[in-house]
């Protein structure tokens, strides 16, 4: 407990504390010269501490950012926030119907693994599709007022990732009427769903350099990601796939969707070789996204 | 401590520089690499009263042809035919810009279509960051740009003024205690739950002005939009502009209305063609960009 301070003899008692945030001062500099041109001066410690403090300043923006968007998409519905729940059950129901009557698959088995990379997937794919986008999303907000513009795709991937905790919900409830076993190995969730979520991060902030520099990479996305989804075992195990399975194993999406399957259907603990590649290829990417993004963030305002 | 507002504008007219941007490169980078890992960290100015200062300030402006975006197909023929088929232009939009925006001043930034002065403003909120020198900026900003800048029109009008506060670095709790004044005083008590995309332009800037300017602002910066807005609301306006100004903040305002920046500002700065043509007591400034342009009226 401190002791009760003084007040000022200017300040009037019981006068509304005055919102000023006095002496707050910026600088804005033209990139500097050192480190081939200025472009690599992102890597040293200040510049990446800059980064993070022009962030964290923004941090209400990125708050309302995610509260709006989860607000926004069930404002006008009947059922309105149960949507969030609704939804993704009734969905992930469809796939797992549709798909294992076309494999001809024992249902309740097959359901359980289905969804278990159906759910961290679409929070990639999710996360992708808007993270890509934010730019354009919020051009609005770039061109008229000064916010960082990391804190665009973070609110994007943010929302992907509330969305996969809902879905993640309703997987549980599935799996409870299908009386799957819950296993130990569900501690390693929270792991996988970090891990990915960096991967996310990475790969977003260089998809959406790649988007609004060049418009065609958005048409070009989907089929992407769509790719990718064909080539990670997700609809299919990875055991079904023989000769294929050192290119899927290639893939770095399997590794991150093998912590769900592992921790959700199988009941077993990931290699090591999936926490190395895990690991390695989120962090990996979060760099190569982190340099995109600081190399590109003055330009992005000329490209909109 | 308080300067009064007879503080001048600080005003360097730029030493007549060569348009060649190559030498302008080469120059800059001489002068860059004295301080370039220093530059990062926030200075402190040496003098407490200085709310805006350019130093040297450059901007190399882009335009990418078809608007914006270039297509990945152009920058592939770029690269391989070394060729230019994306029509970039750049340019240098200013040169050499040097002014200091005391406490107490109003300034007033004239000039003609295309001159850059509302560019000039986004480099003081930071939208543009500028290509050579340095902008320091002391305060909270509130800017006033553009019809209803920064507004999402899907959202409610209350829903708006929370983003808005969130961009001037308010957290939610702390706009709702704001809330109720910024829609009495903008008189839209009543359509606070409408979405903004329903509004009309000058609810758009009764919105937009009660947020800016009751988020207590250090600086404001204004853009032109005294144009919209009925009699009782510019009154009503005018009298919290003047009580801002009365409070010590600083505001540099754009306007082509010659009347209104002789109202509201005691300092005046001409820009003309990326460069500062003029720049001291409203009067003079405004008096004299009035006489260059004789197809004025």
């Amino acid at each position: 407990m401190s002791p009760p301070v003084l007040q000022p003899a200017s300040a009037a008692p019981g006068a509304a504390p005055k919102a000023h945030r006095a002496g707050r001062q910026r600088t804005y500099n033209a990139p500097g010269t050192r480190f081939l041109g200025g472009k690599l001066e992102c890597l040293l410690p200040s510049v990446m501490w800059r980064h993070w403090l022009d962030t964290w300043q923004d941090r209400y923006v990125f708050l309302n950012l995610v509260t709006t968007q989860l607000a926004l998409r069930y404002q006008r519905s009947a059922l309105g926030f149960f949507w969030t729940l609704l939804n993704p059950l009734l969905m992930l129901t469809i796939q797992a119907f549709v798909f294992s009557a076309v494999l001809g698959a024992n249902f309740k088995d097959y359901v359980v693994y289905l969804l278990a990379g159906l759910v961290p997937w679409q929070f990639f794919g999710g996360g992708m599709e808007n993270g890509c986008r934010a730019m354009l999303f919020h051009e609005g907000l770039i061109r008229k007022v000064s916010v960082k513009k990391l804190i665009l795709p973070l609110a994007e991937i943010t929302v992907a990732g509330i969305n996969m905790l809902f879905a993640l919900t309703a997987l549980f409830v599935i799996c409870l009427l299908s009386g799957a076993p819950a296993h130990i190995q569900l501690v390693i969730l929270p792991i996988g769903f970090l891990l990915m979520g960096v991967f996310l991060t990475g790969c977003a902030l260089v998809g959406m350099t790649l988007v609004t520099r060049f418009r065609d990479v958005e048409h070009f996305l989907s089929i992407f990601l769509q790719a990718l989804y064909f080539a990670t075992p997700i609809v299919y195990k990875l055991e079904n796939v023989k000769r294929l399975e050192p290119y899927v194993r290639f893939n770095p999406l399997t590794h991150f969707i093998a912590f769900f399957q592992h921790g959700i259907y199988y009941g077993t603990w990931p290699a090591l070789s999936t926490w190395l590649w895990a690991i390695g290829m989120s962090v990996g990417m979060l760099f190569i996204g982190y340099v995109t993004y600081a190399w590109n963030e003055d330009d992005y305002v000329y490209r909109l | 401590m308080s300067t009064g507002s007879d503080m001048p504008v600080v005003v360097e007219l730029p030493p007549p520089t060569p348009a060649d941007p190559s030498k302008l490169d080469a120059a800059a980078s001489q002068q860059q690499l004295s301080a370039d890992l220093g530059t990062w960290l926030p200075t402190t100015s040496s003098n407490g009263s200085e709310c805006v200062s350019f130093q040297n300030v450059g901007l190399k402006f882009r335009k990418y042809g078809g608007g914006g975006a270039g297509s990945l197909k152009q920058a592939v023929l770029d690269r391989f035919f070394r060729k230019n088929y994306r029509q970039t232009s750049e340019f240098w939009l200013y040169r050499d810009l040097n002014f200091t925006i005391r406490r107490g001043d109003r300034v007033g930034i004239i000039g003609h279509n295309g001159a850059g002065k509302s560019t000039l403003l986004r480099m003081i909120c930071g939208i543009y960051r500028p290509s050579l020198g340095t902008i320091a900026v002391t305060g909270r900003i509130a800017p006033l740009l553009e019809l209803g800048a920064g507004f999402n029109p899907e959202l409610s009008g209350l829903e708006n003024i929370f983003l808005n506060g969130a961009v001037l670095g308010f957290s939610r709790r702390e706009m709702a205690r704001k809330v109720e004044s910024i829609l009495d005083f903008a008189g839209l008590r009543d359509h606070a739950r409408v979405p903004v995309k329903y509004y009309s332009s000058g609810m758009q800037l009764r919105l937009a002005f009660s947020v800016a300017t009751d988020t207590d602002p250090e600086i404001l910066l204004i853009d032109e939009v005294f144009s919209a807005g009925d009699q009782d609301f510019q009154d009503r306006a005018t009298r919290r502009m003047h009580h801002l100004i009365d409070a010590s903040h600083c505001m540099a305002f754009v306007s082509h209305a010659i009347p209104h920046v002789k109202q509201f500002c005691n300092r005046a700065i001409w820009i003309d063609h990326g460069r500062i043509a003029m720049s001291g007591s409203v009067d003079e400034v405004c008096d004299a960009y009035q006489h260059s342009t004789p197809s004025q009226i």
